[in-house]
């Protein structure tokens, strides 16, 4: 992330306006544990630190280290929810916010984070995670059911022109619900789900690329027969890189055998885990089916009342 | 889907008032030699005009005798300049309108356009998204409103749609509860049916009616009743305030009526009327009904969805599938 002058100039004053320097270093600490001014910047901790110095330094280590984002976050936080009892007010944080917005970045209250602002770039971490981290993440696998027959059967322009039509259809479903469609591998996809309610997020995304798949493949499909997905949603840990390939791990692994292995085509599945979250009005939407090692998976799917 | 005009003079055509006002964005013209090899793709198209202007009426006779093979394409003569002798022999042949001299010369009027959806259907020709066409342009929702004004009459689909236990509702949760309920309902059908080019009209507490201006390419009141019924979930589960799933019901019908924007408790309207009764006394808790007015512009693909549901003043009913969900194994 570039930072203006104008931005680091307003970071610099707020804090050396608005707090003593040991909240400084508390704050910080929010972000980066254990974090001490004196120690990285090697001015004797027996003499007090002037309050513009140590400004200055936590600008330049948290824009070294690529966290000044978490580090304003954090300053909202207190702002609004105070510091161990105590109030705090910072003047300028407006003005911080402001030109945090004019780089491409939106605040988000619900979430507690800045995320990239619609009219931009979209990446895959929201432009608030960081690449080699782990987070946790509500994954949903989709992928179309019986590919490889309607390759053969149809020519490349027409399964391309429908499958493009599906995939547009899945990215807006996920970008609705603020989830981030972390790659397109031939005819699946994994997408992730990161902020709160990320597995009810992740389940509703399901079940509406289950209804809107109905509509197109009745009203919409320009192939002569269906296409049908299997979708699954699995969370877990797992460690953010920007490629989806480098982020192999236990959780995206079991994602990926969930909708490969235990999804019937035109159906959601959702782990055992994701089940428990979903709570009394759509878990009773949900029935459970054999999974792997003789335990269940809850499967969700779209059927009519029989004529 | 746009209407098709066989003519040689089609700017001629296009200036007439009775299609002026629908502009090139409805109709599109096609020269009349184009005719014979155009027939087994006319059964798709809303209506097809076939222009007789400066035919002999041997030549009249041969045109009509090639379009009246097809049985089921929905044609109309257009004769702006009154040559015709004998009118209705179109209509023996199967023509479902005929625009003489004095019709052209003014805007169809929305009781005009109703009768012609009524007359098409009784010939079995009623107006569809049908087979050869199985796609239907989803991002073509035309709203229609432009046309409406206030005061005058117009034609319609009307959706009913009313909380079925609202008595219980009413004992089992506050008042200001339940208005706080009702209010997102009421928000989450106007921004479903918006995106179909519906607007509420009238609403109490517990339900009321949408309308949808009415024109040839009009399938979109009874896509919007399917898709408050696939996103009532989506509603229970994010927006409803109530514990549990919320019953309703909805009724889909056909016709004309005043329209005013303000003051909408003092309209006196068959439709208006009938729509409520159909509503309140014949629909039953969760149905999706429709009159066969409605049906008729259900698109093709979508009517396996339907049932008949009987009669109601006259008028046969249908009744949509209920989705089940939850249950393995279905879809689309």
């Amino acid at each position: 992330m570039k930072v203006s002058a104008r931005l680091a100039g307003l970071f610099e004053n707020a804090l050396t306006q608005a707090m003593q320097v040991d909240l400084m270093q508390s704050i910080a600490r929010m972000v980066i544990p254990n974090y001490d001014i004196y120690e990285r910047s090697g001015f004797p901790s027996a003499i007090g630190m002037p309050r513009a110095d140590a400004a200055r330094h936590i600008l330049k280590d948290f824009l070294r280290e690529g966290l000044l984002l978490k580090f304003v976050e954090a300053l909202i936080q207190v702002t609004s929810e105070g510091y161990m009892g105590r109030q705090v007010r910072i003047a300028l944080l407006p003005r911080i916010i402001a030109e945090v917005e004019e780089l491409g970045y939106r605040y988000s209250p619900e979430k507690g984070v800045f995320i990239e602002a619609g009219g931009g770039a979209r990446t895959m971490g929201w432009g608030t995670l960081r690449e080699g981290r782990t987070y946790e993440f509500a994954l949903l696998r989709a992928d179309i059911a019986g590919n490889s027959e309607m390759v053969r059967r149809y020519s490349r322009s027409e399964i391309a022109a429908a499958y493009d039509k599906v995939r547009a259809m899945i990215s807006r479903l996920v970008e609705k619900r603020d989830g981030r469609v972390w790659g397109w591998e031939g005819d699946g996809c994994t997408a992730a789900f990161y902020f709160a309610d990320k597995t009810i997020q992740a389940t509703l995304c399901g079940m509406e690329i289950v209804h809107e798949l109905f509509v197109y493949n009745l009203l919409g499909r320009t192939l002569p027969e269906p296409v049908r997905t299997r979708l699954a949603v699995h969370a877990g840990p797992c460690r953010f890189q920007m490629s989806v390939k480098e982020s192999a791990g236990d959780t995206l692994r079991r994602a990926e055998m969930l909708e490969s292995r235990y999804t019937p085509p035109n159906c959601l599945t959702v782990s055992p885990g994701v089940y428990t979250d979903l709570g009394s009005k759509l878990a009773p939407l949900f029935s459970p089916i054999p999974g792997p090692d003789n335990s269940p998976v809850y499967c969700y799917s779209l059927g009519w009342e029989k004529k | 889907m746009k209407s098709v005009v066989f003519t040689d003079s089609p700017r001629k055509v296009l200036a007439l008032p009775y299609f002026r006002a629908r502009g090139t964005q409805d109709l599109e013209t096609r020269p009349r030699a184009e005719l014979k090899k155009a027939l087994p793709s006319l059964e798709m198209f809303p209506l097809v005009y076939v222009d007789v202007g400066g035919m002999t009426g041997a030549e009249c006779a041969r045109i009509v005798a090639t379009i009246s093979a097809s049985p089921r394409v929905r044609f109309c003569i257009l004769d702006p300049a009154g040559n015709v002798s004998d009118v209705a022999a179109l209509f023996h042949a199967g023509a479902v309108d005929y625009l003489g001299k004095r019709t052209v010369t003014a805007r169809p009027s929305a009781k005009r356009r109703s009768a012609l959806l009524s007359f098409a259907r009784r010939l079995g020709k009623g107006f569809s998204e049908s087979a050869p066409a199985p796609i239907l342009d989803l991002s073509a929702q035309g709203d229609g409103w432009a046309e409406i004004e206030a005061g005058k009459e117009h034609a319609f689909a009307f959706l009913f749609i009313e909380v079925d236990n609202a008595e219980e509702l009413k004992k089992r949760h506050e008042p200001e509860n339940l208005a706080a309920a009702m209010a997102t309902f009421r928000e989450f059908i106007e921004r479903v049916s918006s995106q179909y080019g519906g607007r509420t009209w009238m609403w109490s507490r517990f339900g009321g009616l949408v309308l949808f201006p009415l024109h040839e390419r009009a399938p979109f009141a009874a896509l919007c009743g399917l898709r408050i019924l696939l996103s009532s979930i989506f509603y229970d589960c994010e927006q409803s305030i109530l514990p549990g799933r919320l019953s309703f019901r909805m009724a889909l019908s056909v016709g004309t009526t005043v329209y005013h924007e303000a003051d909408t408790g003092k309209i006196i309207s068959d439709a208006v009327n009938s729509i409520f009764h159909l509503g309140r006394r014949y629909t039953r808790p969760a149905q999706f009904v429709l009159t066969s007015d409605a049906y008729d512009l259900v698109p093709q693909a979508l009517r396996d969805y339907f049932l008949p549901a009987g009669t109601y003043e006259g008028r046969r009913i249908h009744r949509m599938l209920r989705p089940s969900v939850g249950v393995r194994g279905a879809g689309g």
